[in-house]
């Protein structure tokens, strides 16, 4: 069988006389005459941001392309410190509207706020895939709310996460995901929200091995888990296959857990395995400090959940340093409420 | 010559390339040509010129060398991209991967075309792509209006 294939129509080339051009004067490709899908191929690559800022203007062909919301099933947002955290959550909230709920796959670096997931949530009902990484904004409240509407959701990763998010909230996220076969969770710091979070984090393992049976992968780091929470997880996870408990210095694989853990678990990194290829460095952000110099910094929008349900006032300039001013001169309050 | 493991590609321009029927098939095009015309040892391809066909092939050799091993395919890849700047030559491999249905090679030409755009303002996309600016003037202000707020840390050139 011949697949159909599309056939570019290109100019019927004359024959050359001396009197014609030379042939460094050829016309230009037609980019726009592309086949679609080709040019979906190579639009897709550039990521929601530059699709936004960029790639959709350049002409009405590449304008189209961007519509479609195939463009959206996976969208990766790193903030890369070129753009405030508004314009962030704003460009967020377009390309999600934008996959009319087509929604597989996110992830959101450094910028992700209790409001913006509920917004994804209620609008991706077949997420499958949810990456989140230093987003101290996300309560665990906001956080097992939204998790409720992704119930096809089959990975969580959580990397440097606020302190709110407590052992009943991954116990949440279980029972809200009966598909989940993924799940990491790196807590942010030992900051002073949590006193006591040692034994926060021994619940971490009991909560896990209570909701999460169907689980084949499970990322721990970092985590004060005992031999017992271990042994919890692995009595409740039969399909658990791949481990990651790097530098969870209270478990002791010395004795049977050991054994037990060689046979069951086809990859495992232990509590001492190098954290080089992590791409978070636990060090760095184990303490205190890295928090206080985030809410000071300018990056932190100091807002909370609630904020934008009362439209009285929601982008009050207490809110935005200074040099965000220029995002008031171009937008209306009307433009930025279609995306709230 | 013709060996039941080689066919020939007959280029737009006329000319012909020996290749393994090995590599040639990596081509979903081109297996399927081979498997509707079992008889046939010379596949015309009309819309690919030799130029192009000579890259492709060089790829497709490349790819069957390399086998399953991914690390040798990326470096391969690497030497096969290295000097590949112009817009003629990219849009030509662009649309004969499609055309032939080589998704390695669709995928490795679409991800340096991607590559040049990264990070680049409208206006630089058009002029290095040769691309009209088709917007009216009502629908341009209208898109610039539109995402105002999405315009920050775009290179001008």
């Amino acid at each position: 069988m011949t697949k159909k294939k599309f056939k570019l129509q290109r100019p019927k080339r004359t024959k050359k006389t001396t009197t014609d051009v030379p042939s460094t004067s050829a016309p230009p490709p037609p980019w726009t005459e592309l086949p679609r899908d080709v040019t979906a191929n190579i639009l897709h690559r550039l990521g929601p941001i530059e699709l936004l800022e960029s790639a959709q203007e350049v002409c009405p062909t590449w304008k189209d392309v961007c519509l479609e919301p195939a463009m959206w099933r996976v969208i990766d947002m790193k903030n890369l410190g070129f753009h405030d955290m508004y314009s962030l959550q704003i460009m967020c909230r377009v390309a999600v509207d934008r996959s009319q709920g087509q929604l597989i796959e996110i992830n959101i670096e450094h910028f992700g706020t209790d409001n913006l997931i509920h917004y994804i949530s209620e609008r991706s009902s077949q997420l499958k895939c949810l990456r989140l990484a230093c987003c101290y904004d996300i309560s665990g409240k906001g956080l097992s709310e939204a998790v409720k509407k992704f119930p096809q959701l089959e990975e969580l990763h959580l990397f440097l996460m606020s302190s709110s998010i407590l052992s009943e909230h991954i116990e949440s996220f279980g029972h809200s995901c009966p598909m989940l076969k993924s799940f990491t969770f790196r807590r942010a710091c030992k900051y002073p929200l949590l006193e006591d979070n040692e034994a926060e984090d021994i619940k971490y393992a009991a909560a896990i091995a209570k909701a999460m049976p169907n689980l084949h992968h499970l990322g721990l780091l970092g985590d004060h888990m005992t031999n017992e929470g271990l042994q919890a997880i692995l009595d409740n996870c039969p399909h658990l296959e791949s481990l990651d408990v790097r530098e969870c210095f209270n478990i002791d694989l010395g004795g049977d857990l050991g054994k037990r853990l060689s046979r069951q678990i086809k990859n495992l990194r232990r509590p001492s395995d190098s954290s080089s290829d992590y791409e978070w460095d636990l060090e760095t952000y184990d303490c205190g400090s890295f928090y206080d110099d985030y809410y000071q910094s300018e990056y932190s929008d100091g807002y909370s959940i609630g904020d934008f349900d009362d439209y009285t006032d929601p982008f009050s300039n207490e809110y935005f340093p200074d040099n965000d001013a220029w995002f008031f001169d171009r937008l209306t309050i009307s433009d930025i409420t279609d995306y709230i | 010559m013709a060996e039941e493991n080689t066919i020939t590609l007959k280029s737009s321009d006329g000319k012909e390339f020996l290749i393994s029927k090995k590599a040639a098939t990596l081509s979903e095009t081109i297996k399927a040509m081979v498997e509707e015309d079992n008889s046939s040892s010379v596949f015309p391809l009309t819309v690919v010129d030799s130029k192009t066909l000579a890259d492709v092939i060089t790829f497709l050799n490349k790819h069957v060398d390399c086998g399953d091993d991914d690390d040798k395919k990326k470096s391969c890849d690497e030497e096969f991209m290295a000097g590949k700047d112009d817009m003629k030559d990219l849009f030509d491999l662009v649309v004969a991967a499609n055309y032939l249905d080589v998704k390695d090679l669709l995928d490795l030409i679409c991800g340096k075309i991607a590559d040049m755009m990264q990070g680049k303002s409208p206006e630089w996309v058009r002029k290095t792509f040769n691309i009209q600016n088709d917007f009216s003037p009502e629908e341009e202000a209208k898109v610039r209006e539109e995402y105002a707020w999405a315009h920050e840390g775009v290179e001008e050139d």
